[in-house]
């Protein structure tokens, strides 16, 4: 369980669900047993999923925003990385009038190559994707559903980044500062990306954990996948030359070929141990 | 509205979760179990279906509260949130979701209200569109390139680090001989399988140094 989401709360919501499964056990007459301490991650979360009513969950689990992010272990086997590749998601508010300011930095971003040079230069993001969901812009399909009644927009972040959470953002503030404060200042009490420290503590409140991460090449960073292309093509036009050039002529091409691509050769496999 | 970068399609989707008390357990913790079991190698219901790069699913509970003087305020359904990186058009792409996986996505989306089910195709892509959101800026570092072509090339970056490895010193005719036969049986070589060149899924919380 991540240290840094356990505060006393947290253990006060295990001493809950103790005690529930104690009056549960009295009602029926049988023994009570205290195991919710005990139990290991996954049964937690079949213990919550067992609980009598869906009000006594939801109590415990989404009573308060951000609550299943104190509780990684209890919401179940959510998994923010997937080899080399860490999904993180944020969602933050946005006073609606500032939201267009927003879609007019974003606008620009997307449509002038240079502004974004930054961002293709840290070279460790996959995808990434800033969406503006206007407040009343959330998905209404009837069918019994309430209508959703804010007052704030919200800006929603997903990236798909290579290395640890630490050296993401560290990354972030050193090199984008400029940009994301220009991205972000617009939406409530952002500290600003510089210091690094309150950054930091902004993006882990605003954070909410991914239930299911797929990645077609989980073992691959974004450097890989960029090296393995220019390999790729390399080894494409030496093979189209091969068999009609004489064997001196391939071996000078050979060697042009090893040359152009030796900083891009490597075997794909775990990632290594931050530290 | 940007949701294509080069030839990847950035697919957003918030689907609302049916909020029903008397569910037990409620629809979102079905969908979070549902989820937790699900493979993330080659048996993945993403890898078996054409065409995503990236895909992760999401229950938002709620929106998040920053503290004064924002406003304190609460979304009144949970959603799933289904965010893809994958090639080709939309329409596509769900057909084929819809094709290969309809039993998992009905497995996932039936605690999403109005989900009409896989199987009727059309009924199926107007909902995922329903519940779409457009991308407001997308970024994709490789954005020409087909999971297949990404798969392949990961393949031939280490197959041609080994062949370099073992060719040093050789005479010119051997070389083009043995690289022409290499080349042949590369471009002949099945390419992976999405999904495949990962280890066992080994759930991390994502901790700050992870």
């Amino acid at each position: 369980m991540q240290s840094r989401h356990l505060p006393a709360s947290g253990k006060a919501c295990l001493v809950f669900l103790a005690v529930e499964r104690d009056m549960a056990a009295l009602r029926s007459g049988s023994k009570p047993r205290i195991t919710a301490f005990f139990c290991p991650a996954a049964t937690v979360c079949d213990i919550i999923c067992s609980l009598p009513s869906s009000s006594l969950q939801n109590a415990i689990l989404s009573s308060r925003p951000g609550w299943g992010s104190f509780f990684p272990d209890v919401r179940g086997a959510m998994s923010n990385i997937n080899g080399k590749v860490y999904a993180m998601n944020a969602i933050t508010p946005m006073k609606p009038w500032k939201t267009w300011i927003v879609r007019g930095i974003l606008f620009l971003l997307g449509h002038f190559k240079s502004l974004r040079q930054d961002v293709v230069d840290l070279s460790f993001i996959e995808f990434a994707r800033w969406v503006v969901l206007p407040r009343r812009g959330f998905p209404f399909l009837g069918n019994g559903q309430e209508r959703e009644n804010l007052q704030y927009d919200y800006l929603l972040f997903f990236s798909n980044f290579n290395g640890t959470w630490n050296q993401y953002i560290d990354a972030f503030s050193a090199v984008l500062s400029k940009g994301l404060n220009l991205i972000w200042r617009w939406s409530e009490k952002f500290p600003g990306s510089v210091p690094v420290t309150n950054f930091k503590q902004y993006i882990a409140l605003l954070q909410f954990d991914t239930d299911y991460y797929y990645s077609a090449y989980p073992n691959a960073a974004a450097n890989d996948i960029e090296s393995a292309h220019i390999v790729q093509s390399s080894l494409d036009q030496l093979a189209a030359m091969a068999e009609r050039s004489s064997p001196q002529q391939f071996a000078d091409a050979y060697l042009r070929f090893v040359l152009e691509v030796q900083c891009h050769l490597g075997a794909t496999g775990d990632a290594p141990v931050a530290g | 509205m940007p949701n294509k970068n080069g030839s990847v399609y950035g697919l957003t989707i918030l689907s609302p979760i049916i909020n029903d008390d008397k569910a037990t357990p409620s629809h979102d913790l079905q969908i979070r179990d549902y989820l937790a079991k699900l493979s993330t190698r080659e048996d993945s219901p993403f890898a078996v279906a054409p065409g995503t790069h990236l895909a992760r699913l999401v229950v938002l509970d709620d929106v998040i509260y920053v503290g004064m003087p924002a406003c304190e305020e609460h979304l009144k359904s949970k959603y799933l949130i289904f965010e893809s990186n994958c090639d080709g058009d939309l329409d596509g792409y769900l057909h084929g979701l819809a094709d290969a996986i309809a039993d998992h996505l009905d497995a996932i989306w039936k605690h999403c209200v109005g989900y009409p089910g896989a199987a009727n195709r059309q009924a199926f892509v107007d909902y995922m569109k329903a519940c779409q959101l457009n991308t407001t800026f997308y970024f994709a570092a490789v954005n020409d390139k087909s999971v297949e072509d990404t798969l392949r090339a990961l393949q031939t970056q280490t197959a041609v680090a080994d062949f370099i490895a073992t060719h040093q010193g050789n005479d010119p005719a051997t070389l083009q001989r043995e690289f022409i036969q290499f080349a042949t049986e590369l471009r002949a070589r099945p390419i992976p399988r999405p999904g495949s060149m990962g280890s066992l899924r080994d759930i991390k919380t994502g901790g700050h140094n992870e």
